[in-house]
C-alpha cells in the first residue's frame, strides 16, 4: 500500500514538473524565434510552426514534448549548436562531484558535532556547533565563496615580512583544474579518473579545486545536519529502547553505537540524500562564484545568453534528480522500517 | 498538542517584540537598527547634510574615485562607478526588507489559508495540497527562480511596477507558500475533530468562518515564529538571484548585486566592494532568525522544524 502510493506520487509529481517545463518553453515561445531569428516573414514562420508541430492541439504537443524528453531530447542550445544534453551530461559529474566532496564535508563536522550534542546538550562542542550552524544559515553561500577567495587565495602570498609571503594556500577560482588537462573521462569524477589512470598528482590538484567550494556549500547546507542529527540523538537517548538496553546491564558505549546510533541514523541518512537531491540545482550560486564548470553556471551561462532551452533542461534535470532520490530514499526507509509495512 | 490560550499568545507577540531576556538584546537591537536603516534608507543623503557622516547619492557616479579603498570621505570605499558603497548599503536595506516582506506575505499568507482550509476538508482537498506542495518543494529555489525569470523576462504583465522586482517577489511568494502550508497543515491537522470545530458548526458557522475564526487563530504562534525565518531566507533569495544578475538591475542599490559587482575585483584584492554589501545580508539574516529563535522557545515544544 505505501509502495504503491509511493509510486502513484512519483508518477504525478514527476507529471507536474513537467508539465511546468512545458508551459514555460511555450509561454518564452522560444522554439520557434530562437530558431529563425526575429527578422523573418510571416510566411516562413508559418512554415516552420508547422513543421515543428506547433500548430498542432496543445495536448498533441505535450505529448512530442514528454516523449522527446523520454528520448532524452531536451532541446538544443541557441549559441553552441549543441544538443542540450550532451552539454549536461558533460557538466553533470562536475557538479555531483562537487556536491559529494561537499557532503563528505559535512560528515566531517556536521554529523559528528550532531551526535555530540545530543549526547551532551549544552557543552562545548554543543555550542560550538550551535555557533557554526547559526553561522551557516546566516551567511550567504557565494559571499563566503567570494571570503574564501579572498583570505586564502589572493592574501598569503601578499602578507609581508616577516611571516610572508607565503604560497597561494588555494588555486585560483578557475574551473575544476585550471588549466591542467583534465584526466580521461571514465566516471567524470576528475579525483576518481585521475587514480583510475594513476596519476596521484592529477588527483591531488583535483581534489585541492575541490575544498574550497566543498567547504563553502558545506558550511552553509550542513546546519540542517547538524541539527536533524543532535535532535535525533537526543530522541533516541531519550527512548524506552536505551533505558531497557542499560537495564540489561550493557556497557555506555555498546548501547550508544547498538541503541542510541542505529536508531538515530534513519532521518540522518534521509536528510543527507535530500541534500544531494537539493544541492545539485542548489549550488548554483557556488558555482557561478568559483567558475565550476557544473549545471548551475551552465543555467546561469544560458540565462545571460537568453538560451531558455538550456535553463529549462537544468531545471527539468535538477527537480527530476530530486524527486527520484526521494522516491529512493523512501524506498530504503521502506526496506529498513518494517512498521510502515502494514 | 500545540494549542495556547490566547492570553499566552499575546504574551508571546508581546515578548517577541519587547519582552527583555538576557542574551538576545544585542541580536533584537540589531534587527531594530536594520530596521532604522531600512525607514532612512532613501533620504540619507539629507541626513548626512545634519550629522556629519559623509554621504553621497547611491546612484551619482564618481569617475575620478573609482575602486577607492575605505577611508574617512568614503567609509566603505567606493566601487567601479566610484559609487560610495557606505550609502548604497543603506539605501539597499529598504529595497530587500521590503522585497522580502511583500514576498513572504503574500506566499505566507495564501499558503496559511490554503493549509488551514486543508487541514479542516482533509481527504482530496487535502491531497491535491500536498502534491503541489511537493511539486514546487522538488525544485531548487534558485532554479526556480532562474525559471520564472525566463518564463516571465518577455511578458510585460506588471505594468508601471519594475518588472524584476514583481518576479522577484512571485518567486519569493512561491518558495513561502508550501514552507506556510505545512506548516499550518500539520499544526491543525489534530484539531478538525476539537470540541471548538464541533460547537462552532453546530452554531451554524460556514466552513470559511471556522477556518477564518477557529483555525487560523490557533497556529499563529507557529506563523508568527516562521515569518522572521522566512523573511531572512527571502533576503538570501533575492541577494542570490540579484548576484547572478535577475531582479534588480545593476545602478540601483541592492545587497546581491553590489556583491556581484565586487566579486571580479575581490581576486585583485578589492575587497570592499563585496564584503560590504554582504555584511549587510549576514546581520540582517542573523538578527532575523534570533527573533524566530525567541518565538520558539516561548512557544514551547512543537514550534518550527525549519
Amino acid at each position: 500500500m505505501f509502495l504503491a502510493n509511493r509510486v502513484v506520487i512519483l508518477a504525478v509529481v514527476l507529471l507536474a514538473v513537467v508539465m511546468i517545463g512545458f508551459t514555460i518553453t511555450r509561454s518564452t515561445g522560444t522554439p520557434l524565434y530562437a530558431s529563425l531569428g526575429m527578422a523573418v516573414s510571416e510566411a516562413i514562420i508559418e512554415q516552420r510552426a508547422e513543421e515543428m508541430g506547433l500548430n498542432e492541439p496543445i495536448v498533441v504537443q505535450f505529448w512530442t514534448y514528454v516523449v522527446h524528453l523520454l528520448q532524452g531530447d531536451l532541446g538544443v542550445s541557441r549559441i553552441s549548436r549543441i544538443p542540450v544534453a550532451e552539454d549536461i551530461a558533460l557538466k553533470l559529474p562536475a557538479t555531483a562531484e562537487m556536491v559529494f566532496f561537499t557532503l563528505m564535508v559535512s560528515f566531517i563536522w556536521a554529523i559528528p558535532l550532531g551526535v555530540r550534542a545530543g549526547l551532551r546538550p549544552g557543552g562545548r562542542l554543543a555550542k560550538l556547533g550551535e555557533g557554526m550552524a547559526q553561522f551557516g544559515v546566516s551567511v550567504p553561500a557565494f559571499w563566503l565563496g567570494l571570503l574564501f577567495i579572498f583570505l586564502l587565495y589572493f592574501l598569503p602570498p601578499r602578507i609581508p615580512e616577516p611571516l610572508g609571503p607565503l604560497p597561494a594556500l588555494f588555486p585560483p577560482p578557475l574551473a575544476r583544474l585550471g588549466s591542467v588537462t583534465p584526466p580521461e573521462m571514465v566516471t567524470g569524477f576528475y579525483t576518481v579518473d585521475a587514480l583510475i589512470a594513476g596519476d596521484f598528482r592529477l588527483a591531488w590538484q583535483a581534489l585541492w579545486h575541490l575544498i574550497l567550494p566543498a567547504v563553502t556549500l558545506s558550511l552553509t547546507s550542513g546546519p540542517p545536519l547538524f541539527r536533524v542529527t543532535r535532535t535525533a540523538v537526543s530522541e533516541a537517548l531519550a527512548s524506552p529502547f536505551v533505558e531497557a538496553a542499560y537495564s540489561y546491564g550493557l556497557g555506555r558505549r555498546t548501547v550508544l553505537i547498538r541503541d542510541v546510533l542505529r536508531n538515530a541514523s534513519p532521518p540522518v541518512l534521509n536528510l543527507t540524500a535530500m541534500t544531494f537531491g537539493y544541492l545539485i540545482g542548489g549550488g548554483v550560486l557556488v558555482e557561478v562564484v568559483f567558475s565550476w564548470p557544473g549545471i548551475g553556471s551552465y543555467a546561469v551561462w544560458g540565462m545571460d545568453n537568453s538560451d531558455y532551452d538550456v535553463v529549462l533542461a537544468v531545471v527539468i534535470i535538477a527537480a527530476v534528480i530530486y524527486v527520484i532520490l526521494y522516491f529512493i530514499v523512501d524506498l530504503i526507509q521502506f526496506a529498513m522500517d518494517p512498521r510502515l509495512r502494514d | 498538542m500545540t494549542t495556547i490560550s490566547p492570553q499566552r499568545e499575546r504574551r508571546v507577540l508581546a515578548r517577541t517584540l519587547v519582552g527583555p531576556t538576557a542574551g538576545i538584546t544585542i541580536r533584537r537591537s540589531l534587527f531594530f537598527f536594520m530596521l532604522f536603516l531600512a525607514v532612512i534608507g532613501p533620504w540619507i543623503e539629507t541626513i548626512g547634510q545634519w550629522i556629519p557622516i559623509p554621504v553621497y547619492d547611491p546612484l551619482r557616479p564618481d569617475p575620478f574615485n573609482p575602486v577607492s579603498p575605505p577611508s574617512a570621505e568614503h567609509w566603505f570605499g567606493t566601487d567601479t562607478l566610484g559609487l560610495d558603497i557606505f550609502t548604497r548599503v543603506i539605501v539597499a536595506t529598504r529595497v530587500d526588507f521590503t522585497l522580502a516582506l511583500i514576498g513572504v506575505m503574500l506566499g505566507g499568507g495564501l499558503g496559511c489559508l490554503a493549509g488551514a482550509w486543508s487541514a479542516y476538508r482533509r481527504g482530496w482537498v487535502d491531497m491535491i495540497a500536498l502534491r503541489i506542495v511537493e511539486v514546487v518543494q522538488s525544485f531548487p529555489v534558485l532554479l526556480l527562480g532562474l525559471a520564472l525569470f525566463a518564463a516571465l523576462g518577455p511578458l510585460d504583465i506588471f505594468g508601471p511596477v519594475d518588472h524584476g522586482m514583481a518576479v522577484l517577489v512571485i518567486a519569493i511568494a512561491m518558495v513561502n507558500f508550501p514552507l506556510y502550508l505545512r506548516q499550518v497543515r500539520s499544526v491543525l491537522l489534530p484539531l478538525t475533530e476539537a470540541e471548538f470545530v464541533q460547537a462552532a458548526k453546530c452554531a451554524g458557522l460556514g466552513a470559511w468562518g471556522i477556518v477564518w475564526n477557529h483555525f487560523i487563530p490557533n497556529a499563529r504562534g507557529q506563523i508568527l515564529a516562521l515569518f522572521p525565518l522566512t523573511c531572512a531566507y527571502a533576503i538570501q533569495i533575492i541577494a542570490g538571484l540579484s548576484f547572478i544578475g535577475l531582479g534588480i538591475e545593476p545602478p540601483n542599490p541592492e545587497w546581491g548585486s553590489m556583491i556581484k559587482t565586487g566579486a571580479t575585483l575581490i581576486v585583485q584584492g578589492h575587497w570592499w566592494v563585496s564584503v560590504f554589501p554582504g555584511a549587510f545580508i549576514v546581520l540582517s539574516v542573523y538578527s532575523l532568525t534570533g527573533f524566530s529563535a525567541r518565538s520558539e522557545t516561548l512557544v514551547g515544544p512543537g514550534g518550527t522544524s525549519a
